[in-house]
């Protein structure tokens, strides 16, 4: 049997990738091939394990006796259902019938068995190789924040937010005028230096038919994006004009909301209020004392940065002039 | 349950809007008026007289209401409860539970109280001179907050010594 196996630089954290299953490491690829793979086996790294099964009978792996249920989050339509345990070691997510996950924190790894990945949209087969990652780097102080990440002229700008609340749209917007683009998901804020800082999670851009409508430059390209994902998706470079942010000092927090309403406008939020929404944002947390940890980040971040709610109106086009001018009243 | 109350709960599950709650059209009917400095009880009772049986057991019966709260008990916090105080308001996070809550600035000040061990006595009278309030209302909050951070587990409520 074939074994897959490789290290991605994550922003200094080695993360080693390994699998026997050809579409499991072709996930992994999509999920993390936007940083760049090292050569020879580091001293120090965070794995992932990732194999393949025909069926959910067929996972070695499930929750011991001894295990204790934590929490139930059912499924919403789009993503699969997740039962949480408390196990020894580490933690069990089970996804139903989707696969099982082991992370085991302390050890820094993450084994998994997804079920018939060929027969899942890559990008969906990426989200639990992503969210394996995503887990272990919070060992490290690198914290993914659900948001768009861009950057102009040094200054981070953060747009928080569930689905549907127009991230992506804006994000898209801004990168047409010049942004740099940390990331249209999931950036990092990396909090271990004596500074916050804002850093790029690489990848495709996802993007529905609707927010390539908005934009000419996009409805251009439609036929050369990606569609084996559930939305379509393209690369950086394939737009003229849109390039990658550098890492940056994070300098505003906009809460997007859509309205029914002609132009765009910001209103400064409450800072306790900007909290309740950066946290369910900030992904699965699950063990106590990297939740601790988190939680101060993010307070910190909040208690930091100006805090903004954008009424995101119909003049999708103009935001960037919103945000240069907001942007350049703040220090 | 009984045919009735089953009848009942059918009705009080399916209506959006309990035909208790429905404007009367009856213009004659008595109207009740309620202070607007009623204390909390007060307002129990009033929406008690109004509610269903079923929606008063799910709103107004507070599934904590039989539990004492004193003036001599003590509250503690959970240490697994981390907290941060921003502009006055709390915001909470159970690390078990991964749930997060907020409390306004009189419940921010209650749980800054909350770690040195000070009676519920004392930390009423500790409300009373921060915030222009009725006594009898501070202490109707106070005993809502301890029963709801009770019922999250975010504390415990030790009974005083002797008890």
């Amino acid at each position: 049997m074939t074994e897959y196996r490789c290290f991605y630089d994550v922003h200094g954290v080695p993360i080693q990738v390994q699998t026997d299953d050809p579409v499991v490491f072709a996930a992994a690829k999509e999920a993390l091939g936007g940083f760049s793979l090292i050569n020879s086996e580091p001293d120090q790294y965070l794995t992932i394990v990732m194999q393949a099964a025909g069926d959910i009978s067929e996972v070695p792996i499930r929750p011991s006796e001894s295990a204790q249920l934590i929490r139930e989050v059912p499924t919403d339509g789009v993503t699969v259902s997740c039962t949480l345990y408390r196990d020894d070691p580490g933690w069990f997510l089970d996804f139903d019938q989707a696969g099982r996950m082991v992370l085991d924190f302390d050890n820094g790894r993450v084994e998994g068995w997804l079920v018939q990945p060929g027969r899942m949209a890559l990008d969906w087969a990426a989200s639990f190789v992503l969210l394996a990652a995503i887990e272990l780097l919070r060992r490290e102080g690198l914290y993914a924040i659900h948001g768009a990440g861009l950057e102009r002229n040094g200054k981070g700008v953060l747009i928080v937010g569930f689905s549907g609340t127009g991230k992506t749209t804006s994000c898209i917007s801004l990168m047409r005028a010049g942004y740099g683009c940390l990331s249209d998901d999931h950036p990092i804020l990396h909090t271990a230096g004596a500074e916050p800082v804002l850093m790029p999670f690489p990848g495709r851009l996802a993007v529905t038919d609707k927010t390539i409508d908005w934009f000419a430059e996009l409805a251009a390209a439609r036929e050369g994006f990606r569609s084996d994902t559930r939305k379509r998706s393209f690369e950086l470079q394939e737009i003229e004009g849109f390039i990658e942010g550098r890492p940056c000092p994070p300098r505003l927090i906009v809460f997007p909301r859509i309205v029914d309403w002609p132009e765009s406008f910001f209103e400064e939020m409450p800072k306790p209020r900007a909290l309740e929404e950066l946290l369910p944002q900030t992904l699965l947390v699950l063990d106590p004392g990297l939740a601790k940890r988190q939680f101060q980040a993010m307070a910190d971040l909040v208690l930091a940065t100006p805090v903004y709610r954008l009424h995101f109106g119909e003049d999708v086009t103009q935001l960037p002039e919103l945000f240069d001018r907001l942007l350049d009243s703040i220090d | 349950m009984s045919d009735k109350e089953a009848d009942l709960q059918a009705q009080e599950d399916k209506a959006f809007i309990p035909k208790e709650l429905r404007p009367s059209i009856n213009t004659e009917e008595e109207c009740v008026v309620i202070a607007p400095n009623a204390s909390k009880a007060e307002l129990r009772q009033r929406a008690g007289e109004v509610l269903g049986p079923l929606l008063k057991s799910k709103v107004i019966n507070d599934p904590d209401a039989a539990m004492e709260v004193t003036k001599e008990h003590i509250c503690i916090r959970n240490e697994k409860v981390v907290f941060k105080e921003i502009v006055g308001e709390a915001v909470l996070l159970d690390l078990d539970s991964g749930f997060y809550f907020t409390l306004n600035r009189p419940g921010a000040l209650i749980w800054s109280m909350l770690d040195e061990g000070k009676t519920l006595g004392e930390v009423h009278d500790a409300v009373c001179q921060q915030f222009e309030v009725p006594p009898a209302t501070a202490w109707d909050d106070l005993v809502l907050l301890v029963r709801h951070l009770n019922r999250e587990k975010l504390v415990r409520l030790e009974a005083p010594p002797g008890d």
